[in-house]
Parts: structure tokens; sequence; C-alpha cells
């Protein structure tokens, strides 16, 4: 059953399926580009809802993904979040924000860690290929954050303290986040600001060396939107968001010399959203993006430059049994980076040269309702400023059989194709180290990288005694063969006609990634369980294993509600059977695992409180191992403790 | 190195007169300062700038005066004043016929490497330059070399004079049958020897190569199966010249790949003892025959050069380490570098490449003379 505008509220209260009328059930735009109930997208989506997400969060999505079976998060060198899906690194990842892309800091992914939780409605996981909906980098899945978009008056301010215990830095070392949630209605525009501040002082395995472990940080972020309701409709908003991020953290002694060398990063990041929308009928929404970086060694710092614009058409049509989703989109990347001069009076070195490019793009995709079946098909075509055309198209199919009231079984199948294109600093990075023998160039005559993905997943749903009751049991099995990957290769020609070792950004690395998720949730009213385990295989053209990857995962939640409308979460996280690098010269600990407890409770409508423990057992990285080249796949994690309080005025 | 000037007291009385009367003058005493120079050894000089990776300079830098001389590259390479100059990681010395500057390593904090030749992380990352001021301080004149044992900068030619033997006492000339020599040129390898030769006066008069060829654009991993190649030099006019893809002799307007020049002596006409490779090719010596072919994805770590190639003496000992703890920097051994200029000894610790901010390339070093009087 499909959910346009017109019978969405009826959707939520009326609908006489029992297996569709569950509490758990949300309502998820990720697999189609429309409003659709979570059991009945023809494609697999999970969700974590806002009041999950401020359980589990610190203020940012760094972290909080982890709760979804099947993501495997990981901090990067920048101190970053990302995520792997599905065997794919964060690069093949898309992160959206209201189904728009957002700007990935340069040299790295997009980084959860650089988007506030505070607005947020609920983020939506899919899993698998979706280029035909959302373009490039959609090859392992997409996370598409949904901000909040109706919103009763209302105005909240919370307050939140942490500390990382034996690995504070400082024994009296206080982490702090303030959050203030306002909406309001003025003379009929629906307006709300959020407004939050993070200050965390990163913490120290080790304090009586010089570096430290995990960076301090300042961040700010600031959200304000307005939108209005008109006749037939038809609905203006408008968004700003603002964020900066301040980091600091010492790295080195500098040899020969008392100073020391820190890794600093400063961040500020601007986004304008304008959208315009008839119900679900057509909506046209631009955003633009500007993105501005100094980060690097102390001793090697960079500016960047990022901008991002797009404008995003997209017009759905209903026919009967069948709904057709179509769209354009234009998009335009630009990047200017330049390594800041080393003396006064001279002038940096400029790495990416005020590099932009360009795309056209456009898809179709079409829903066939055939009884409680579901068929979908699409295509995109892209036209890039560099490479010119490119395509992709799948289909996916659904099949629902209810056998009872209670019972339902669903089997999901999908093909798909799926493609990544080259970023700028690909094409035109230019990073001199000659002094010291090497240099990395970008290419510009690089083209997609593209994979071909399948997914077939069996779903289990049975409604047990009650409405509020119910088991999910899923099989998902998936395959994905990749190719083309862009890897940095020795450029034999140039390292012989320069002396250097110089290496370039070539398509050379093909993959091959298949895997296994299993699901169970049980959620009998107050205790909700949820078991998942995921297998996963990946290698490269050689049949070598891809490095960085977990082959098992397994992950746990147990929420209970408690008396007195106190609210307890314990979720746990097990990986192992990762594969080292070629650079790295042995294992150190290749599993590792982290238990987190929280708990919550409204005191009144006005009070709330919520405390916990993240990685209980402090497990994390040996920072000599690393240090010694060995793979450690521990987190760079510390065991913090947290307690927050916030009062809602109305 | 540093001078200073300090006054010592010293008295001069000078005595105005004789006797006791109270009415006597007193005394006058008159404090004269003389000079003495005392010499500060350790101090550390700099640090200097020796610019970016993709703006790189020079520092020239006289030890008799301990200053920097403003030097543009072509005026340095006539300035015989400088002694050493650093260039980002690169150190050279004079080669100036008035200013030959020569350089021994010493044994000072060799253990800063195991018996494998391997860095000890641990030793480069807790040296400091005040650590390491005693061990600078002990060097001194005992520790100079011999004349023979100092190394200079300069220029060779890959394969040149080192594909023959020259027996001093007998005075024959035999082929270095056991060095080979590995080129690189027109996207193919050849592994080549001198088998034979003979010589009439003093010039080559016959040669024989053997060679072994590897076509890269063939798809050929390994060298092939050795053939020779017999070269008459008796008839030298313009230079001898082979093409190793056509396993021939050409003309010097082919695309040849080795070189002999004609050399003419007493009327005898034949090659001179040396042997060059074209300007576009490279070439390497393999003095085990370990090369069994070349792979072309990783050339680059073979060590190909060029027919001429500068020899610098800090390449065999360099100063630092890099990257040992993950940082992409350089890391001082504070190994003792004894300097012998036209004029004077000295002795050199490297013991900074970075800035008090950690912007790289720019040297601090302590240096000091050794007195042989």
């Amino acid at each position: 059953m499909k959910l346009t505008p017109l019978v969405l509220s009826l959707a939520f209260c009326c609908m006489v399926d029992v297996a569709r009328s569950s509490t758990m059930e949300q309502i998820v735009v990720t697999g189609t580009r429309s409003t659709i109930s979570q059991s009945q997208s023809p494609v697999s989506i999970d969700v974590i809802s806002a009041v999950q997400l401020q359980k589990l969060s610190h203020g940012t999505l760094a972290g909080a993904l982890n709760y979804i079976p099947g993501v495997v998060a990981k901090r990067n060198a920048k101190d970053g979040y990302t995520v792997q899906m599905q065997g794919f690194d964060e690069n093949h990842v898309l992160i959206l924000l209201d189904s728009q892309p957002l700007i990935s800091p340069t040299g790295s992914a997009v980084d959860l860690d650089q988007i506030g939780v505070v607005d947020i409605e609920r983020i939506e996981v899919l899993r698998g290929a979706a280029s035909v909906l959302y373009g490039s980098s959609a090859m392992g899945g997409v996370i598409n954050i949904i901000s909040r978009k109706q919103s009763k008056d209302h105005l909240k301010v919370k307050y939140q303290s942490s500390s990382y215990t034996n690995n504070n830095i400082d024994s009296a070392d206080v982490g702090q986040q303030l959050q203030l949630d306002a909406s309001q209605n003025i003379l009929g525009w629906q307006s709300s600001l959020s407004l939050q501040k993070i200050d965390d002082p990163g913490f120290d395995y080790d304090t009586k060396t010089v570096s430290q472990s995990a960076p301090s940080t300042d961040k700010h972020f600031v959200n304000l939107r307005l939108s209005k309701q008109f006749e037939d409709s038809l609905e203006l908003s408008l968004k700003a968001r603002y964020f900066s991020d301040d980091k600091q953290k010492q790295r080195y002694v500098i040899p020969g010399q008392a100073g020391e060398i820190s890794y600093l990063s400063q961040v500020e990041q601007w986004q304008y959203d304008l959208g315009l929308n008839q119900g679900e009928f057509w909506r046209v929404q631009g955003r633009y993006l500007n993105h501005q970086e100094t980060s690097g060694d102390s001793n090697s710092l960079r500016d960047a430059d990022i901008k991002l614009a797009e404008i995003d058409s997209q017009y759905l049509w209903n026919i009967s049994e069948i709904e057709l989703v179509s769209g354009f989109v234009l998009h335009r990347d630009e990047l200017y980076q330049v390594k800041q001069a080393s003396e006064e009076g001279t002038s940096g070195t400029v790495e990416i040269d005020d590099k932009a490019r360009d795309s056209i793009e456009g898809y179709s995709q079409l829903s066939w309702q055939i009884a409680d079946h579901e068929v979908l098909a699409g295509i995109r075509a892209q036209h890039d400023s560099e490479f010119g055309w490119h395509s992709a198209a799948r289909v996916n199919v659904l099949f629902s059989f209810v056998e009872t009231q209670q019972q339902q079984w669903q089997l999901r199948m999908g093909v798909g194709q799926s493609y990544r294109v080259p970023t700028l600093k690909e094409r035109f990075y230019i990073f001199d180290h000659s002094n010291l023998g090497y240099m990395v160039l970008g290419n510009d005559q690089l083209k997609p990288e593209t994979a071909v993905s399948t997914n077939l997943e069996a779903t289990y749903l049975n409604q047990l005694n009650s409405s509020k009751q119910q088991l999910s049991l899923s099989v998902n099995a998936h395959y994905a063969r990749a190719k083309d990957f862009i890897e940095t290769v020795t450029d034999v020609d140039a390292s012989a006609a320069s002396g250097l070792l110089i290496s370039r950004y070539s398509n050379v690395e093909q993959a091959v990634m298949k895997g296994l998720d299993l699901s169970a949730k049980l959620s009998l009213g107050k205790v909700n369980y949820q078991l998942s385990y995921s297998y996963l295989h990946a290698t490269d053209h050689s049949g070598e294993h891809l490095s960085d990857r977990p082959t098992h995962q397994i992950k746990a939640n147990l929420d209970w509600q408690f008396p007195f409308d106190i609210h307890g979460l314990i979720y746990l996280v097990y990986e192992n059977g990762s594969y080292p690098t070629e650079q790295q010269v042995g294992v150190e600990k290749d599993a590792w695992s982290s238990l987190n407890l929280s708990l919550s409770q409204s005191l009144n409508k006005n009070w709330h409180w919520i405390a916990g423990v993240d990685n209980v057992f402090d497990n994390h990285q040996n920072t000599d191992a690393i240090a010694a080249g060995l793979l450690d796949v521990r987190p760079l994690s510390s065991r913090r403790v947290f307690a927050g309080i916030s009062y809602q005025f109305y | 190195m540093k001078k200073y000037t300090i006054p010592a007291l010293s008295l001069l009385a000078i005595m105005s007169g004789c006797g006791s009367s109270s009415s006597d003058p007193v005394d006058e005493i008159e404090v004269i300062p003389e000079v003495e120079e005392v010499v500060e050894e350790g101090v550390i000089f700099g640090p200097f700038s020796t610019g970016t990776s993709s703006e790189p300079k020079s520092v020239y830098f006289d030890l008799e005066t301990g200053a920097v001389l403003e030097l543009t590259d072509e005026a340095a390479a006539t300035d015989s004043q400088w002694d050493i100059a650093f260039k980002r990681t690169e150190v050279s010395l004079n080669t100036h016929t008035d200013n030959t500057v020569g350089t021994y390593f010493s044994t000072i904090n060799s253990d800063f490497y195991d018996d494998a030749g391997n860095a000890i992380s641990d030793m480069f990352l807790n040296a400091t330059a005040d650590a390491e001021l005693d061990n600078y301080l002990a060097v001194g004149v005992i520790d100079l070399p011999t004349e023979d044992d100092y190394s200079y900068d300069s220029e060779e030619y890959i394969v040149g004079d080192k594909f023959y033997n020259y027996d001093l006492t007998t005075h024959q000339v035999s082929a270095a049958d056991d060095v080979y020599f590995v080129v690189s040129s027109d996207n193919a390898y050849t592994k080549f020897r001198a088998k034979s030769l003979t010589t009439s006066g003093r010039t080559l008069a016959t040669i024989t190569l053997g060679i072994q060829h590897q076509s890269a654009l063939d798809g050929e991993t390994e060298f092939a199966e050795e053939f020779e190649l017999e070269l008459d030099a008796v008839s030298c006019d313009t230079g001898i010249y082979v093409d190793f893809d056509l396993a021939e002799p050409v003309s010097q307007d082919d695309a040849w790949d080795i070189q002999l020049p004609c050399l003419t002596d007493s009327g005898v006409t034949g090659a001179d003892f040396q042997i060059f490779i074209a300007d576009e090719a490279s070439a390497l010596v393999d003095t085990t025959n370990s090369y069994l072919g070349v792979d072309s994805e990783a050339e680059q770590y073979y060590g190909f050069k060029s027919n001429l190639t500068e020899v610098k003496a800090f390449t065999a000992n360099p100063w630092y380490q890099y990257n040992l703890n993950d940082g992409h920097l350089l890391w001082s051994q504070y190994g003792v570098y004894l300097i012998k200029t036209n004029t004077a000894n000295y002795k050199l610790q490297v013991t900074s490449y970075y800035d008090e901010s950690g912007i790289s390339g720019n040297y601090s070093f302590r240096f000091d003379a050794i007195s042989t009087d």
C-alpha cells in the first residue's frame, strides 16, 4: 500500500492490517523517494528514531550508527567517524541529509562527527546499491538523515557532561554538551531554531608521552528553519545550518627542537537549503554548502575551500497501481586546496587549483503494486563535465505473503548497478614531497568506479499476543562485484623520468564482496531484544582479503522499560576477522567488543535525565602496536561515563 | 663555534715615587684589560631554511667565518669560499680546486643501528641535542683520519671504466667479466658485460660484449639467454655505438644505447676505455649477477642512474633517519662528521631539520675547528 500525502495521516491510525499496524512501524523514503511504511518498502530500510538517537549519541552521529546491524563504524585518521556497509568502505557509502549530499572533508569521507542530532527526526539506513536514486557513492549503502519538518511549538534545553575516567588527560577534565531546541509558529511560518555546543577534552592512554590519543574538540551547531504551508499543499521551506569545529591533538616532539607538533583542524561550514513542494507530487530542492578547513600537523597546514551546489527536482505520478518517480539533478563541486607557506613572505603551495566538476543527472523509477507484491525498476543517466556519460539501472522485487493476521513473510530481491565519481582530489591533487623522494598526483583521466550488487532478503514477522508484541526475523544475502576502484599506484614512466617515486590515482582495483546478515528482533512491549550477526568475505582481483573489514560482526541490544518510566538500554558490539594492510607487519588484535549501558527517565512532562557508560570495559587499541605497524582493530576509544538532564518548557 | 673576547685583569703598578712621606702621592694602579679569546664549543647554529619541497634553495656555509654566504647556485659552482651546502635533505661539499672539501663520518652513535644496519627507533627518538653534546665535545684531533679516509663529492659514469681490470704490476688490461651492467632504455632492459677485450697500444682494439635482453613492451619479465657481440674499434672514427634492440653496432644518428668514444694515442686509433650510456637511458651496476630480470612496475626501486651521476659524500652516511614514528619526520643520528677544508679541520653535528615551529628544511648544526697544533 503506497502512502501518498492524502492518506499518510490515515496510514498511521487506521491501517487495519495487523501486520502493518505495529507500533514498530516507521515511515521511510530512502528506498523509493516517496513515503512508504518501513515494512512495505521494496528495499530493506533500517531506522533509528530521534528518541533512540538521543540515547545513543553524544551530540553527533559519531558512534550512533554502530547500533545498526551490518554497519561498521570507523574512526578515521582525521579523528572523524565514517561507516562501512556490505564490505564497501566509507568512500562508497553515501551520506545524505534530506536526500541530498553533504560535503566530505578534504582527504576523507563525510564525517558523522560533523552532523549534530538536535533537529533530526530519524535516520534511514539502506544497505546495498542505490545509485539509481542517489547517484555517486551509493555503492555499499545509503544513510539518509531526515531532519524534522513539522514540529509542535516547544522549547527545550539539555545539558550533558561526560568523563573519560582513567583516560582523562587531566583528572578534572569534563566534556560538556549544551543543546537548545525551539520551535514556534510565527505568523503562519513554522520556525525552528536549534543550538548545540560540544566541548570534548579528548583523552590519552599514556599521559607520560607527548602524543595524545584523541583530540580536544570544540563544536558549534546552529540550525534555523522556516517553513510555511500554503493552499493546495504547497510548502516553502528555508533552512540555514552553521557548523564549526576546532580540534587539537599533540603528536610529536620536533626532532632536535624543544617544541611539539600538534594535529590541528579548524572547520567552518555553512549550508543553505531552499525547498518548494506540493505534497509529494513535485518538489524542487536547492542546496549550497561551503566547507572551509584548515587542517594538518602544525608544521604542515593545509587550507581547503570546498563548495557544493545542487538543485534536485522530482515529480511523482500515480496511475492506478503504478507509481513513477522521476527527477532531474544539477550538481557542482568545487575544491581549492593550498599548503600554507612555511616562511613569511612566501606563497603557499597550491595542491588543487580551484577545480570544479559539473554534472547533469536524470532518473526515473517505476514501482508496480501487484496485490501484496511490488516490482521496482529504475534507471539513472549522468553527464559529467569530466568523463561524459554514465548510467546505472536496478530492479527490485518485494513478495509479501500474509499467512494469518499475525504472520507475514516477505522476500526482497534486488539487482542494481552503482558507481562512484572520482573526486576532485583524485583528479587534480599535487602532493609534493620530492625532497623525500616521492609525489602523489591526481589523474584527470579517471573514470567512475562501478559495481553490480545483488541482495536477497527474507523476513518473517509475527505479531504475538498483542499488537505491541512482535517477532521479526530476517536473513539477507548480498553479493557485489566492483571494478575500477581508484587507488594510488606507481607511475613507472613518470618515476623513471623524474627520479622520484611518483604515485598517481588510477582505476585499477577490482573486488568481490559477499556476505550474510542475520537479524532477530523481539518486541514485548516493555522489553525489546535485537540480535544480529553479519558475515563478510571481501577479496580483491587476486583473491587476497581486503583489509580493515571485519569478517564477523555481532550486535545485541536490550531495551527495557522499568517502572517509573525508567528506560534501560544495553548494547554490545563484537567484531573479528579483519585482515592487515600490505603495510602492516603483523597482527596485535583482530577482534574487539564494546558494551554500552544507559538509563533514562522522564520525571514529568518537563524534566528528563539520562546517564550511562560507553565502552564499559575500556577496550581500545594499543597505540604502541599501531606505531610498530601492527594491525589492532580495537577502536581509538575510551570508557566514557555521562549524565545529562533536559527541561522542556512547553 | 663561537669566539668570545673577555677582559682579564692584570695589574700594572706604576710607582710614581719612593719614600714614605705622608705627603707622597698614593701609589697609582691602572687596570689594563687584556684580551683573551675563549672558544665555546658545541654552540648550535641555525636554523637555516633550505626552502620547501616545491621551491628548494641551497644554503652555502663557510665554516671558517661561521656564516651563510649569499650565493646563487651558479655563483656557488665557481666559488671556493663556501665549504658545505644544504638543500633540503641533500648535503654537498665544495669541489672547487682551491677548496676541495672532504668528510669522514666518525663512529659516534653507530649504536643507533643494529648489527644488520637497521635503525633502532628508540635511540633516534630519545636523542636530544643537549644529551648528545658530550659525544660531540669528545671528538678531537685524535679522531682525525688519514688523508685517504676522507670522502669527497664527485661525479662518476655509471658504466665508465668499470668494465675492465687493470693489473698494476703487469700493466695488462682484461675484461671484468664478472661485472654486469643493467641498462634501462627504450622500454627495454639489457644486462651486458665485457667478456673479453684486446688492446692496441693504449687503446681498446676489440671488445666482446655478453648481452641479455628483456623487452618490457613485449611483456618479457626476465632477461633472455646471453649472446655475444664483438666490436671492432680499430677503425673507430666518431665512436662505437650499439643498439641493444637490434643487437648490433649502429651509427651515431641511430637510437643507440651505449657508446665507446674513440681514442688516438701515439698514432694508434681505437676506443677509449670508457663506456657511456645514452642521455635518456639509465643503468645500474650488478657485481653479483643477481638480476634475472627487471620488474618494470618496480623500476624506481632498482636505483637506476643516468650516465653521469653526482656522488655526494654525505649520501654514504646520511645524518638522519626518516619516519621512525609514523610522523614523516627526519631524526638526527647526532653523528659527528669530520670535515677537511683547504685551510682547517672541523667537526660537525646536524642537530635538527626543523625550526622551532616544526617547519622542515631548516638546518641547525654545531661545528668547531679542530686544531692540529
